[in-house]
């Protein structure tokens, strides 16, 4: 705006608005002050506007504020981790947006222990966050890269003219996607991916690079469909491929408020478990790898859930207030 | 009244009891108020509460007092009569508030999240740099307040009493403050 004799005008009105803001909040505003407003703020159309503009700015200054301290805050139910989230994103793109020539834009996300949310991606993607879960986005013109580093997610992944990849890197391995639905639950290195719509390739790293081209045998590469699910193992440092069918989307119970564990070794699932629940539960000399478990688990019966354990497995639970404790039985 | 509830449907079931001529009066007199003056007073309720949704909640408790007024005299009727109901009101509100907020709990949030209303969406990320910009235009005292306190949260009270200034001050330089950044963010236009 350049030399608008208007500007200067409203300017002045603002300062205005903004001193009787300031005076309106005194705890003990006398009557006169008041009929003072009243007449300034009635008498002209434009002093209400720029009162309410003052107004209206401190209320979103507020919102801001309020944003920022939720997503450092932890520990804070889900509700708030979305807030958060939405404004994880929005940080994101601030940097983004100041620096259009910058060759990659770096979002990051995470969620507390009992937390999830969801966050939007910018090319309309949308990610859904497990309890105790971090990702981080990095968007270039050539490539869509997701790293989650732990916990579990759900990805629907918008298809794109470009065909400019989707990559989700976790662990030992990367899932590609084009147009499609999945979710990736990372425990210790272990690394577990259900596809419930379209398909994906899933290649373990060699060094920080997929193997999706090239030669590589089965262990390295899998091609999974709806349907199916592939874990990475490192203990034995390859791919298994199962088929799941409608099962599938038992993988996705945890966004409604369950786990669904299918022969998962007892120690992986006691890892998940502590990611949605409030008490933490700590394995003690003894090694429950070798045993699996199959079965629903929902954070608010987890004293139910550890009762049924104890009479399956050869272990004692002693529980408090606050903690779990898992022994070898003697 | 594009800006608010309609109260006047309550006063208008107390005026149809058959409380008659005296009762009818009171009640045309205050839909006279709430006509000329019911924006400027959900306006000056919202400065002083924070909150769209409260704002109308008091101000409509407000003309529902002034109707039940015992006294009959006109000075009952006057709007700043009517402020000043609404004022002590909004006072209530404010120390209920600051109570249940030293225990939150899960209700509380969840009043949060239905509380917001689109003026009090959060800046987008242009805003945000316009802003910060802004802010650097300012003398260091008026940045500071205005991050302090809508920003970090800290109150008035608080960053008067760290400065060793009066309240009011900190207002003076929050509203310098506020006028200087909204002037900003309307030359930008990043603002709607």
């Amino acid at each position: 705006m350049n030399g608008i004799t208007l500007q200067p005008l409203a300017q002045e009105r603002l300062e205005a608005a903004g001193q009787w803001w300031a005076r309106l909040q005194e705890p003990d505003i006398s009557p006169e002050d008041v009929s003072e407003w009243l007449e300034w703020i009635e008498a002209e159309p434009e002093n209400r506007h720029a009162y309410q503009r003052i107004q209206e700015l401190s209320q979103r200054l507020r919102a801001t504020g309020e944003q920022r301290s939720n997503a450092r805050r932890r520990g804070m139910r889900m509700k708030w981790q979305a807030a958060a989230l939405v404004l994880l994103s929005v940080a994101a793109f601030a940097f983004w947006r100041m620096h259009p020539e910058a060759p990659a834009a770096t979002m990051a996300f995470s969620t507390p222990v009992a937390g999830s949310g969801q966050a939007p991606l910018p090319d309309g993607s949308k990610v859904s966050l497990g309890g105790a879960t971090s990702i981080e986005a990095v968007y270039s013109d050539a490539s869509r890269d997701i790293r989650l580093k732990e916990g579990e997610a759900f990805f629907e992944v918008q298809h794109e003219r470009s065909d400019r990849a989707f990559v989700v890197q976790s662990g030992s391995i990367a899932i590609r996607a084009v147009g499609t639905a999945f979710n990736v639950r990372k425990t210790g290195e272990r690394v577990t991916v259900t596809v419930t719509e379209g398909k994906v390739q899933v290649a373990r790293l060699d060094g920080s690079t997929p193997i999706f081209d090239g030669v590589a045998s089965e262990e390295d590469r899998a091609l999974i469909v709806a349907g199916q699910q592939a874990t990475y193992d490192p203990a034995s440092n390859r791919l298994s491929v199962v088929m799941r069918g409608q099962d599938a989307q038992r993988a996705l119970a945890w966004r409604e408020q369950q786990l669904e564990f299918a022969d998962d070794p007892l120690d992986t699932v006691i890892a998940n478990i502590n990611r949605y629940s409030s008490r933490h539960i700590e394995v003690r000399n003894v090694d429950l790898h070798q045993h699996t478990y199959t079965g629903t688990f929902q954070p608010s019966r987890l004293d139910e859930w550890l009762i049924a354990i104890e009479r399956s497995f050869p272990v004692e639970i002693h529980t408090s207030n606050d903690a779990v404790v898992i022994e070898s039985r003697k | 009244m594009p800006n608010s509830s309609d109260p006047t449907s309550a006063l208008q079931d107390s005026a149809a009891s058959p409380q008659a001529g005296a009762g009818e009066d009171r009640a045309r007199l205050i839909e006279q108020l709430f006509r000329d003056h019911n924006r400027a007073l959900i306006t000056f309720l919202v400065t002083r509460l924070d909150s769209e949704a409260e704002a109308r909640d008091v101000a409509q408790e407000a003309y529902v007092r002034l109707l039940q007024l015992e006294r009959p005299d006109a000075i009952g009727f006057h709007r700043a009569y009517l402020f000043r109901i609404a004022a002590n009101l909004a006072m209530d509100r404010l120390r209920h508030r600051s109570v249940r907020a030293k225990a939150p709990t899960r209700e509380l949030f969840a009043e949060w999240f239905q509380r917001r209303s689109p003026e009090q969406e959060a800046l987008d990320a242009a805003e945000q740099v316009t802003l910060k910009h802004a802010l650097t235009e300012l003398p260091e005292k008026m940045r500071e307040a205005l991050t302090r306190h809508f920003l970090t949260g800290e109150s008035v009270a608080t960053i008067a009493a760290e400065w060793g200034l009066t309240d009011r001050m900190v207002r003076y330089y929050l509203a310098r403050a506020l006028a200087h950044c909204r002037a900003r963010l309307d030359e930008e236009g990043t603002s709607s």
